[in-house]
């Protein structure tokens, strides 16, 4: 037996003493009420001659029973599962059939008490109390028999074998009992084997649990590190695809500002002095050609941040084409790709802006990639809100995918551009952003163009609501 | 199980004595009811004879009662075990004391009633106790048995103790007389039961 069974078996032991003790303090209290109502009903008072008195029998029944009751009664509300109680248990229960065997008069029939209470005793599943009670029951036999045996059997000289032939009618119950307490005893053991099992096993399936969700745990934020280098890393690859352009867009603000302040230089060489309205207008040129410049590296370096921790804010989407638009102007002038941006735009979108621009750049690249290089090459960026979304849409002048393509160009690392010039994880990058925020991204099918448009709750409010 | 709130507390000398004290006040409680149980009541001297010898057919058997007396109950359910044995061989008659009361009628009262349920006796009543007086009867349950000679084969109480049913003394005398005839026999045994007549009255 392992040490957890045998404080599994010592725990069942001390419950059922618990409740056993309890059963028997109700018991005490209803023999009492019951041997008090035997000797008022059917002995109350005693005679001498016409003179009444209490008889004795009441006074047994009330004090009597009180001892007999009182303190098995106190042992089961305040020391309920002590190891004594079963054995003064057992004494006052055989007690009790004395006491109510006098107060019937002897009958027969209250001699069942006895069986009774031996098979009651047998609830503790312990041998001990039961065999205390027959000891007892003998006991009483024995010594009555020997000093007033006409008290027991009703004849002057009692046989020793008669007390025997009582003694072995309580033993024959005995016999049925202590083989009933035995089987009970090895079920409580074996119930006690099978609990520690159970615990045992749930013990070694919580460990293992533990194991695999600290397991998970190191994976999951594995890939999420993976996925956010990854998501930096796109972004810096749609920025390279952008480079020339915005190395060129640099460039020629720095060429206005080249001249401009070299034309200044030459001018106050010579005489007369430029005029002062004449110098004020070139550097107001050369001043606004490098906000220019600032406006285009503020872009770059807001796009090339990692903005994995940004929190939502309500963003201007004009504003946030006029930026893109910015790194991709000269690109598309160059490649001779027309650049329409709505004009008058007033919609706002709750999201993290520097993921909804790289969103953008994958589209109008992508869209740019497809067109450049064929007549009247175009890309349309639009935007509108309606019923708490904001939808944006970039088309260009392509005449749609492929079935072939559409089904796989959202997959990662699926690109039909040649090789060094795409990742393949634009579009399903963007998938993720766009997921992210609530929104969705597609391909619309209806227009005869090659158009995507994607669709975003305009809070998030809307997009709980959603 | 359902929860369970006591906790198992080391057992302390208090628990002990408690224990003692209770154990002897139960040995106290069971000595005073075996005591009580085996203490018979008064008796007097039956006459030894009784009738004029030869003058009966049968023998006869008188039992004292009083109406009220709770453990004479035990004798009347003795004296209905004993009836198919004697009812041949003794006329029997159950005496019940007149007392002074209207509580104290005989007539009417629980035993008066069971006694004459009991087929093949008589019931009488004993003014002033006199004829229970003159068996020598002061007991309730006491009873005196004589032959058709007019013999006193038997005087006492059929019950072996207070209200107590079961084989007695009393019982085995009047059967051994039974199943004698005619032999002559005398017995005695112990009566347990109310008095019949205050004691220390007239």
């Amino acid at each position: 037996m392992s040490s957890r069974e045998i404080e599994l078996l010592a725990e069942q032991e001390r419950v059922l003493s618990l409740h056993t003790d309890r059963m028997f303090g109700v018991v005490f209290a209803v023999q009492w009420a019951l041997a008090v109502a035997l000797a008022l009903v059917f002995s109350p008072r005693t005679w001498d001659g016409e003179v009444p008195g209490v008889h004795l029998h009441v006074y047994a029944a009330v004090l009597g029973g009180g001892i007999l009751s009182i303190y098995p009664i106190y042992l089961a509300l305040k020391r309920a599962g002590q190891p004594l109680n079963r054995y003064i248990i057992a004494i006052a229960q055989i007690g009790y059939s004395c006491l109510l065997i006098h107060l019937t008069g002897g009958r027969i029939e209250t001699h069942f008490h006895v069986f009774g209470s031996i098979a009651f005793l047998s609830a503790y599943r312990d041998p001990r109390p039961v065999l205390l009670a027959t000891g007892l029951t003998a006991l009483d036999h024995f010594a009555r028999g020997a000093l007033i045996p006409e008290s027991v059997y009703g004849v002057w000289s009692a046989s020793p074998l008669r007390a025997l032939e009582h003694a072995a009618w309580v033993a024959f119950e005995d016999v049925f009992l202590l083989v009933m307490i035995r089987r009970s005893r090895r079920e409580m053991a074996q119930l006690a084997l099978h609990q520690a099992r159970v615990e045992s096993t749930l013990l070694n399936v919580e460990a293992i649990v533990v194991e695999r969700t600290r397991a998970l745990y190191e994976t999951r934020s594995k890939v999420q590190e993976q996925e956010g280098l990854m998501l930096q890393a796109s972004r810096m690859s749609a920025l390279g695809e952008m480079a020339a352009g915005i190395a060129h867009e640099i460039n020629n603000p720095l060429t206005v500002i080249m001249g401009k302040a070299g034309q200044l230089r030459e001018a106050y060489g010579r005489t007369p002095l430029p005029s002062p309205e004449a110098a004020r207008a070139s550097l107001q040129k050369i001043e606004d050609t490098c906000k220019r410049i600032a406006l285009i590296i503020s872009g770059l370096r807001k796009f090339s941040r990692n903005s994995d921790k940004e929190p939502l804010e309500l963003t201007q989407l004009s504003r946030m084409f006029e930026e893109v638009a910015e790194l991709s102007r000269e690109r598309f002038k160059a490649g001779g790709v027309g650049l329409e941006l709505p004009t008058a735009l007033n919609v706002s979108l709750e999201c993290r802006p520097v993921e909804i621009a790289q969103v953008l750049v994958n589209l109008l690249n992508n869209a740019y990639d497809a067109v450049s290089g064929q007549p009247n090459a175009w890309v349309r960026v639009e935007a509108k809100a309606r019923d708490a979304v904001v939808e944006i849409a970039v088309t260009d002048s392509g005449l749609g995918i492929p079935v072939e393509v559409a089904e796989k160009m959202m997959q990662p690392f699926f690109t039909t551009k040649e090789v060094g010039k795409g990742t393949g994880l634009g579009l399903s990058i963007s998938r993720g952003i766009v997921e992210d925020h609530g929104g969705t991204i597609r391909l619309d099918r209806g227009c005869r163009n090659t158009r995507f448009v994607v669709v975003f709750p305009a809070t998030q409010s809307a997009r709980r609501a959603a | 199980m359902e929860p369970v709130h006591s906790e198992k507390k080391p057992l302390t000398a208090l628990d002990f004595g408690g224990a003692l004290t209770w154990l002897l006040s139960s040995c106290a409680l069971y000595g005073a009811l075996v005591w009580y149980a085996s203490t018979p009541g008064a008796s007097g001297v039956s006459p030894r004879t009784a009738l004029a010898a030869g003058e009966a057919a049968r023998g006869e058997l008188k039992v004292f009662l009083h109406p009220l007396c709770p453990c004479s109950r035990a004798t009347l359910s003795e004296l209905e075990r004993l009836m198919p044995s004697i009812r041949d061989k003794a006329e029997v008659s159950l005496i019940f004391v007149q007392l002074p009361g209207r509580q104290l009628a005989s007539e009417g009262s629980a035993l008066w009633e069971r006694a004459r349920k009991i087929p093949g006796v008589k019931l009488q009543l004993d003014k002033d106790v006199a004829e229970a007086a003159r068996f020598g009867a002061r007991t309730s349950g006491h009873a005196v048995l004589y032959d058709a000679q007019g013999r006193l084969a038997f005087s006492g109480g059929l019950t072996a103790a207070r209200g107590h049913e079961g084989d007695s003394p009393g019982r085995a005398a009047i059967l051994e007389w039974a199943e004698q005839g005619d032999q002559p026999a005398f017995g005695l045994a112990p009566t347990y039961g109310c008095s019949l007549k205050k004691k220390g009255g007239a």
